[in-house]
């Protein structure tokens, strides 16, 4: 299982916080680490590759109710 | 609370519900994405449109700078052979749209795709006008399906995707195969009676709409809405208030371009397209039918990206002295020569930054004028030409407008204001950084 921090960027924030605050699938799990009004940082484990998983998350957030909507980005830092 | 804080929470409360929504109602997603797929098709056109007169026109601006008329004078002969490539693009959009938005319909309500989108494309040539018989030959008008025949090809892929996809779900309509029939055909009796129960449907209609309007389904659509929206789009107060809210949006962490991405589709692509046509027979922008057209802004008011952040970029060069403000700018400056601003919009952040929205959401409004008026004036040759939107900031200009050097001048002018403006706002931003700084409060630091 590998352990990455992922930033995440949008407007609309608390969205994204929401969404992947305590957020798991069968291939990822993601918990909220920090965040401010633009900025969120989440630690995601995973069986995943880094890209893959970042990958993955924007592809569960754009099929979520508010992610075709927002501008955002997901990447692992 | 301030009223930056009050616009933000009416954003985030109001708008992004509505653009969520926008961006993921299948009917505006299934025209959006129809046309982003019809898109490098119309492209490819395009540039070779542009190649063809710019290199194998003995006036062609890239034959006149390497010499290549004198080098060979039979060059024009050439021109011929690329001439056919708009028929099997722009003069045939609306083919590919009807196809397209069935197909991204049934795609949304999982039916099966292909045979949606070809029951589409088939009940378009069935509400087509009839062919013209001439010297014993049949002869079908390639009148509607280009430009003047998008709105029927939208509102026919709308309904039969959506009649398709329905009726195919009913087990009553389907009918079952037994096992040992391939399953290719197995699939096409699957949904025979819903295309037959469309195809009959539409004949009717298109045979009700005929006795009521003889001219047709085409005619009147064309007349009834799609003219009236495309001058509606043609027109530069309407090219810069959707520049506005889709920079607005943007600003707010909302997808401006995708949310206004099907308005913009229904309001300009006919007068792009029209554009493109006429450079296609004429060998020139000049005296294209339309000024106004959504290039305008790509052309002049998105250099770096939405909000032209190329001109912000420079204008911290210029004029900022914080350490972090120029990391960002180097950072930011080259992916924001091909237009993409990522680093900047979340780097100082410019998303909610209550200075920068300013100039983020007026630079390309000004800029959108400045093309305008040089267009109107006849300074310019109206944009043309598409081009791909990862080309640096005023070379949009200069190859939209099939070479014309003054159309790069007026790029840069454009790039030129856009850092005038941005340069007060970007001392204004150091300004208050410094003092959130002394006090020690941060604008980011701020619960989200």
């Amino acid at each position: 299982m590998n352990t990455y921090r992922i930033q995440m960027n949008c407007g609309q924030i608390s969205y994204l916080c929401e969404f992947f605050s305590e957020y798991e699938d069968e291939q990822i799990k993601t918990n909220l680490l920090s965040s401010n009004r633009v900025q969120a940082v989440f630690e995601a484990m995973t069986a995943l590759h880094g890209e893959e998983a970042v990958k993955h998350l924007k592809q569960v957030f754009q099929q979520s109710k508010f992610g075709p909507g927002l501008y955002y980005t997901i990447k692992k830092i | 609370m301030g009223f930056m804080a009050s616009f933000e929470r009416v954003m985030e409360k109001a708008l992004v519900p509505v653009a969520a929504k926008l961006n993921s109602q299948r009917h505006i997603v299934a025209i959006r994405d129809a046309f982003i797929l019809a898109f490098p098709i119309t492209l490819a056109g395009s540039l070779i449109v542009l190649l063809n007169f710019a290199v194998l026109a003995p006036d062609g601006f890239i034959a006149k700078m390497l010499f290549l008329n004198k080098l060979f004078p039979n060059l024009a002969d050439f021109q011929q052979v690329f001439a056919p490539v708009l028929n099997g693009s722009t003069s045939i959009l609306s083919i590919f749209i009807v196809f397209l938005i069935a197909r991204n319909i049934a795609i949304a309500m999982k039916a099966d795709d292909l045979l949606c989108g070809l029951t589409a494309l088939s009940t378009f040539f069935i509400v087509y006008p009839a062919y013209t018989v001439v010297d014993g030959a049949n002869f079908l008008s390639t009148q509607w399906v280009g430009a003047q025949g998008l709105f029927v090809a939208m509102i026919i892929g709308l309904l039969v995707g959506e009649i398709f996809s329905r009726l195919s779900k009913s087990k009553r309509l389907q009918i079952t195969m037994p096992a040992s029939v391939p399953p290719a055909i197995a699939r096409t009796f699957k949904v025979l009676f819903p295309i037959v129960i469309i195809t009959v449907l539409f004949s009717v209609g298109n045979a009700i709409i005929l006795a009521i309007y003889p001219n047709g389904i085409h005619e009147l659509i064309y007349a009834m809405i799609q003219t009236p929206l495309k001058n509606l789009g043609t027109n530069i107060f309407s090219l810069i208030i959707l520049a506005i809210v889709s920079n607005l949006l943007w600003v707010f962490g909302i997808h401006g371009p995708n949310t206004v991405a099907a308005i913009r589709e229904g309001m300009f692509a006919e007068a792009g397209l029209e554009n493109l046509n006429y450079v296609a027979a004429h060998g020139s922008a000049w005296g294209a039918p339309y000024p106004v057209t959504w290039a305008i802004n790509d052309a002049f008011a998105n250099y770096g990206g939405s909000g032209m952040t190329l001109g912000l970029i420079i204008a911290i060069f210029i004029a900022s002295r914080r350490k972090e403000y120029r990391d960002i700018g180097k950072l930011s400056i080259a992916p924001g020569i091909f237009n993409i601003n990522e680093p900047i919009i979340f780097g100082l952040p410019v998303v909610l930054n209550p200075i920068l929205i300013f100039p983020f959401i007026l630079v390309p409004a000004i800029n959108i004028l400045i093309g305008y008026i040089a267009i109107t004036t006849k300074l310019i040759p109206p944009i043309a030409y598409a081009v791909p939107w990862t080309t640096p900031g005023p070379l949009i200009a200069f190859f939209g407008t099939g070479g014309n050097w003054m159309a790069l001048v007026i790029g840069f002018v454009c790039l030129a204001v856009s850092t005038l403006v941005y340069l007060p706002f970007v001392l204004a931003s150091n300004k208050a950084a410094a003092i959130q700084e002394s006090t020690g409060t941060s604008n980011n630091d701020l619960p989200a």
